[in-house]
């Protein structure tokens, strides 16, 4: 690295005309047997590559090209600036209605997708669930174990006398203003709107025992496979993969969980719209949403997929009907409305902690 | 630091305390290794068991492999770039007579100081207009910006610290500028141009956030396949990725140590 | 490029009294020519989009301040900048203070054990950012490496608080942001000439005093890159402070991602103005209290 100089000078050339025999051009967009799409990443896109987007390039011949993370805002950069690159775009609860509301969605073909197996509320004219998924509690198994005594449901956050420890929660204001009034006693179908005040008296006690305010999703539950935490709350797809796969010592509980959804849209202006749908029809297909459900943990809008899931799966799914008989779930257009003061409000809070 | 022939306490308390911080630099290596290596699916310390499996699932899937390379060209791109347009930079602050000398380090700086994600998105509608986004031409572009305050900073301060007096006697003695700036000035600067490239290679090759804006799809970079990852699951092959590029720098290294004896006779012989 | 008839300014020519005004205009040419790829660089690909964002942010949905107005007056933008700027002094302070032996150390070897040294240094660089963070995570954690060291040692009886706190924040930071200090210092450091130092002893000056009057002030221009580096990359730090951070670890980066990420993109312009207003200020007051211009200015004559 230190070379003297005149090596370097040689090598520069030589990197640069490496660099633009290498150079990786953006293909043409006009060929329509390609389509972009963009989801989560990581183990997810790994998933997804194995059970939709090969089999799909298989049987129609169009390409599908990944991308990720998921970001709202460069989703409104492209629409914006009127070059689309995603012509599907994983677009995640109170971003897609702040998306239809700001005209940045195109409308679907409803008529292309099995909307008939699918309940109301799962689809909408500018876009269709990927998945739902809940906000559930984990916790660590070897302190509790699933044969004796162990936590039930999100309000054992607070149960420092059966369960004591430190607990990690999301540095944001989504779920855990809904987990505040819900431990008040705020029943189920009166939490929305969300009387913050009340809210923010529960969490003032909890807090006083959060040893970790997580902010990516891998972290909670390395932070309780670390033991820096006991119990904590995290999206029920991770456990789900690190226990059934991988036998960590993880305990999810499902009571007062709340229930979310990612949707799959299709950016105003995408290139390859017809392409796109294609491959919405074909990732809302029951069989690969069973194929889904089993791998990833998170199950689609399609009540078909039931019949093709193993029970012991349908056990772990966030729209299993048990899960759902105690689940509330999270009033999107309350956050697309209110959200931008309440995470200012939650971010003030939680800076003087 | 002088040397005596007593025991030189400073010099042995200089040895100690640097011991210290390089242990310190090196520890969570002894961390990401072996985590590399681990039988466990996620993140463990100690590892459960061992095994290459987190190798394996790099090298069987290629858009890893095509990602670093990707970012390593990225990053050499942009470091040369860096460190040339700093340099000339650099040399005009330092050098020359200019207005608005405070003005211009200021603006040079800038890049630095704005949060990288307010940049990405201003800058994202403008490679839409021009076409350069997911391409690399365009992110090299837009990592050679946030690397210039690097370059230039270490560059002004290898300026600033030149022994004018070397380059004088060069001119006396009948040597042209190109000459001096060749053999006597370059040299002079090797620390401070090294530094500079290094600097701008590293913030080139760990940057993530304009990569997402301005990247994507095909032009997916290191940080930005690693960064998905984390965001789902703490996966080690992201450990695997970390040692396989250790292990090259140490190689690259023993073989740049082991060639240079015999570089410089040739260079010496050649005269 | 470098003509040796006109270039008179570049190379360290002897000075033959005061140049003729024609001659300083002519090559007034020169310094710009040197500057323009940069300046062009940064002027098309990076101020004129941001001064479209900005023009944005004042006249999205009307003409008007609002969006600095309350920005401004946002109590927790400022506990915000404020946490910010305490973190980046700690970070900056430690790292000097780690980076100096170290760095002095290895100007004073010979090439090859300071070759070895400097890749020791910057080996960590390659791993990325992410990926340290985790190996941190797993050193300072309750049940990490570190706490289980210290009490099965006996040094401690119960695990002490190292992560999700400001201790876990700067020594996460620092270690990230240790190699720019030392290259910083290291490449200043070099050049210093070995003999004054030896000067010094001869006349007399214990080690101490030597250090402290000729070694020290001609170390000063790296102190100052590497300072301003270091502190200026710490303000954008916003991975570290998240995993290895408490609650009131939060950065600026964090609260303008966020409003980006909910669109709010007039509230983080205007933010980011106000970022950089007090950077520039802080960048003006240090070069002024300090008086480095005027080291710069002494060593290069």
């Amino acid at each position: 690295m230190y070379g003297s100089l005149r090596n370097l000078w040689a090598l520069l050339p030589l990197s640069f005309a490496a660099c633009l025999a290498a150079a990786p051009v953006h293909p043409a967009r006009a060929a329509d047997n390609v389509v972009y799409i963009n989801s989560s990443g990581g183990t997810l896109d790994d998933i997804y590559r194995k059970i939709f987007w090969d089999p799909f390039t298989k049987a129609t011949g169009i390409r599908v090209v990944s991308s990720a993370p998921v970001d709202q805002a460069k989703l409104m950069a492209m629409v914006k600036s009127g070059n689309v690159i995603w012509d599907v775009a994983e677009v995640d609860d109170g971003d897609f209605w702040r998306s239809k509301q700001l005209d940045l969605l195109a409308k679907l073909d409803l008529a292309k997708l099995p909307i008939a197996d699918m309940p109301k509320g799962t689809y909408d004219p500018y876009g269709i669930w990927e998945n739902a998924y809940s906000t559930v509690l984990v916790w660590d198994t070897d302190k509790w174990p699933m044969s004796g005594k162990h936590p039930t449901s999100l309000m054992d956050l607070w149960n420092q006398k059966d369960f004591p420890g430190p607990r990690c929660l999301w540095k944001d204001a989504i779920d855990n203003l809904e987990l505040g009034v819900m431990h008040a006693g705020v029943p189920r179908d009166k939490v929305y709107p969300i009387d913050q005040d009340l809210a923010y008296k529960q969490l003032d006690e909890l807090a006083k025992n959060v040893a970790v305010w997580w902010t990516t999703g891998a972290q909670s539950v390395q932070s309780i496979v670390n033991h820096d935490c006991v119990m904590g709350t995290t999206w029920n797809g991770r456990p789900y993969q690190l226990v059934v796969k991988d036998h960590a010592h993880l305990g999810v509980a499902w009571d007062d969980a709340i229930l979310h959804a990612a949707w799959w849209a299709i950016p105003k202006g995408a290139p390859h719209y017809d392409a796109a749908m294609k491959l919405l029809a074909w990732m809302e297909d029951p069989q690969r949403g069973a194929q889904q459900a089993v791998l990833t943990g998170y199950a689609g809008p399609n009540r078909l997929v039931a019949q093709y899931l193993p029970k012991e799966v349908a056990a772990f799914l966030a729209t299993a009907p048990d899960h759902m008989a105690t689940t509330l779930i999270a009033n999107d257009q309350w956050w697309t409305q209110n959200g931008p003061a309440a995470e200012k409000r939650f971010l003030g809070w939680v800076i003087s902690k | 630091m002088t040397s005596g022939r007593v025991i030189n306490w400073p010099r042995c308390l200089l040895w100690l305390c640097s011991t210290v911080v390089i242990g310190y630099l090196l520890v969570p290596l002894l961390i990401v290794v072996p985590i590399s290596f681990s039988s466990g699916a996620y993140l463990q310390f100690p590892p459960p068991g061992y095994s290459l499996q987190w190798y394996r699932s790099y090298f069987q899937d290629p858009q890893w492999v095509d990602a670093t390379w990707l970012s390593v060209e990225i990053a050499l791109a942009a470091a040369a770039l860096a460190v040339i347009l700093g340099g000339l930079a650099a040399v005009a602050l330092v050098r020359m007579a200019i207005p608005f000398k405070a003005a211009i380090r200021i603006i040079l700086l800038l890049p630095m100081i704005i949060p990288s994600i307010v940049v990405a998105i201003s800058v994202y509608s403008l490679y839409a207009r021009l076409h350069l986004v997911a391409t690399f031409v365009g992110i090299v572009l837009a990592h050679t910006i946030l690397a210039l305050p690097f370059a230039a900073t270490m560059l002004m301060s290898g300026f600033q610290q030149l022994n004018r007096s070397l380059e004088e006697a060069s001119f006396t003695m009948g040597g042209s500028t190109w000459y001096t700036l060749r053999r006597v000035t370059l040299p002079a600067l090797k620390p401070s141009i090294a530094a500079a490239a290094v600097f701008s290679f590293m913030t080139s090759w760990d940057e993530v956030i304009m990569v997402i804006f301005i990247g994507g799809g095909d032009a997916t970079t290191l940080p930005l396949k690693m960064f998905s990852y984390l965001r789902t699951e703490i996966n080690p092959t992201i450990a695997a990725v970390s040692t396989l590029l250790l292990a090259a720098v140490g190689i690259g290294f023993a073989m740049i140590e082991f060639l240079r004896p015999r570089l410089s006779r040739a260079r010496s012989s050649a005269g | 490029m470098l003509d040796a008839g006109s270039a008179s300014g570049l190379m360290a020519r002897p000075s033959r009294g005061e140049r003729p005004l024609r001659a300083r205009l002519r090559t007034a040419g020169l310094p710009l020519v040197l500057l323009a790829p940069s300046l062009l660089l940064i002027a098309v690909l990076f101020l004129y989009p941001l001064a479209r964002l900005v023009a944005e942010s004042v006249t999205e949905p009307r003409l008007s301040l609002a969006n600095y107005i309350s920005t401004v007056r946002d109590p927790i933008l400022w506990q915000i900048i404020l946490i910010t700027l305490e973190i980046a002094a700690e970070c900056t302070v430690v790292t000097l203070m780690l980076a100096y032996p170290l760095a002095s150390l290895i100007a004073s070897l010979p090439k090859r054990p300071a070759r070895l040294l400097l890749l020791g240094v910057m080996l960590p660089f390659w791993t990325s950012l992410l990926v340290r963070m985790y190996a941190w995570m797993v050193l300072l954690g309750r049940h990490g490496v570190i706490n289980q060291a210290l009490i099965a040692s006996g040094i401690v009886d119960s695990p002490l608080r190292l992560m999700n706190d400001r201790f876990g924040v700067v020594v996460g930071m620092s270690h990230y942001l240790l190699p720019f200090m030392v290259l910083s210092l290291y490449s200043t450091m070099i050049g210093i000439d070995r003999r004054l130092l030896e000067a010094a002893s001869s006349m007399g000056s214990s080690t101490l005093q030597a250090f402290c009057r000729v070694y020290l002030p001609l170390s000063l221009p790296g102190v100052y890159s590497g300072s301003l580096l270091v502190f200026i990359l710490s303000l954008g730090f916003y991975v570290t402070p998240a995993l290895l951070g408490g609650p009131s670890d939060t950065t600026i980066p964090v609260y303008v991602e966020q409003q980006v990420e909910l669109l709010n993109w007039g509230q983080a312009t205007a933010m980011s103005m106000v970022l950089v207003v007090v950077v520039v200020l802080l960048f003006i007051l240090y070069d002024r209290l300090l008086g480095f211009e005027r080291i710069f200015r002494g060593i290069a004559t």
